[in-house]
């Protein structure tokens, strides 16, 4: 489990915000702590913007 | 008083590594070929979900907490979070047996506040927006002759959290780009650091959700900029501002600062959690 502040710096790479063709890229997780609730409520904060 | 670039320096990140050393998880590095395939580099994940009380946090706080002496252990430690810095906090000073009171917004997950209490802190509670937690929390350390900890702007704090990126260039070896969360420059400064002393030419980049952007725009504009209570699911980084120490330390030796949306949140935390 990824908490939604510890896949930032996935995010960047994957939304193509950092581009870093054909390179070695070291990717933090930060942090994993989140419940169902949480994950509820990411969900639907984010998919009514 | 030291400068704040002077404050933390690889022999510090060094010497955290050496007190973390049998304590903290020597998280395990992951890749992932879909994922690589998608952005077209290779990604080593370094997976600090992973690491005890479940955030890099751990690194930071056991380091500060374990250099106290034995009268500050006995009257305790304070600090505000919302969240992963509290459990590490808690966790720090239940392997150490110092009393850890943990000022939180009552508003936190309750995963955190639940985690936190587990690990034996004692947490108090305010209300986002009515009080401010730094000044909840120097008021209990004067109250109790108590030690605060901060979560991001300490010097020890930092040098804890830089062995991370440490760990993942002795595990890969060097690296061309490092991404690293920012909320309040902790993590990112500590690897920032870490990371040109091993890796010289590895660009670092600190990566900020977009409704709170004030590192990134106090990156560009070379002055600290601030966001209040920013709204974005990455609750870990709803941090005002970057701070005293964090801010030098993220202008020198930070190559870049980005943002991405929620929404690319999202599609990341799913696409992590499956690859």
């Amino acid at each position: 489990m990824v908490e939604p502040t510890g896949a930032l710096a996935a995010a960047a790479l994957l939304a193509g915000v950092v581009r870093a063709p054909g390179q070695r890229v070291g990717v933090t997780l930060s942090g994993g702590n989140v419940s169902l609730d949480a994950w509820r409520q990411s969900f639907a904060a984010t998919t009514e913007r | 008083m030291i400068a704040p670039l002077a404050a933390v320096t690889y022999a510090d990140i060094a010497a955290a590594a050496q007190r973390l050393q049998g304590v903290a998880h020597r998280t395990p590095v992951l890749t992932s070929r879909s994922f690589d395939e998608q952005v077209g580099s290779q990604v080593f994940f370094k997976t600090e979900n992973l690491q005890r009380a479940g955030a890099f946090k751990f690194r930071g706080a056991y380091n500060a907490l374990a250099q106290l002496d034995a009268a500050a252990r006995s009257r305790g430690v304070v600090t505000y979070s919302s969240g992963n810095h509290a459990q590490a906090v808690a966790l720090a000073g239940q392997l150490l047996e110092i009393p850890t009171t943990i000022v939180m917004p009552r508003d936190a997950p309750t995963v955190k506040l639940a985690a936190t209490r587990g690990y034996g802190a004692e947490v108090l509670c305010y209300e986002r927006g009515e009080a401010v937690r730094e000044q909840v929390a120097q008021q209990l350390c004067q109250e109790r002759g108590a030690v605060l900890i901060p979560p991001y702007d300490h010097p020890q704090v930092i040098a804890g959290q830089g062995t991370a990126a440490k760990e993942l260039l002795e595990d890969v070896g060097s690296l061309d780009l490092l991404l690293v969360c920012c909320g309040g420059g902790g993590l990112l400064s500590g690897s920032a650091i870490a990371t040109k002393t091993l890796a010289p030419h590895c660009r670092v980049i600190g990566v900020e959700p977009a409704a709170g952007d004030d590192a990134t725009r106090s990156f560009h504009s070379r002055s600290l900029q601030t966001v209040e209570n920013p709204d974005t699911i990455a609750d870990g980084a709803r941090t005002p501002s970057l701070g005293r120490f964090t801010f030098p330390l993220v202008l020198h030796y930070v190559d870049d600062m980005v943002t991405v949306t929620d929404a690319q949140l999202l599609e990341a935390m799913f696409f992590s959690g499956s690859g």
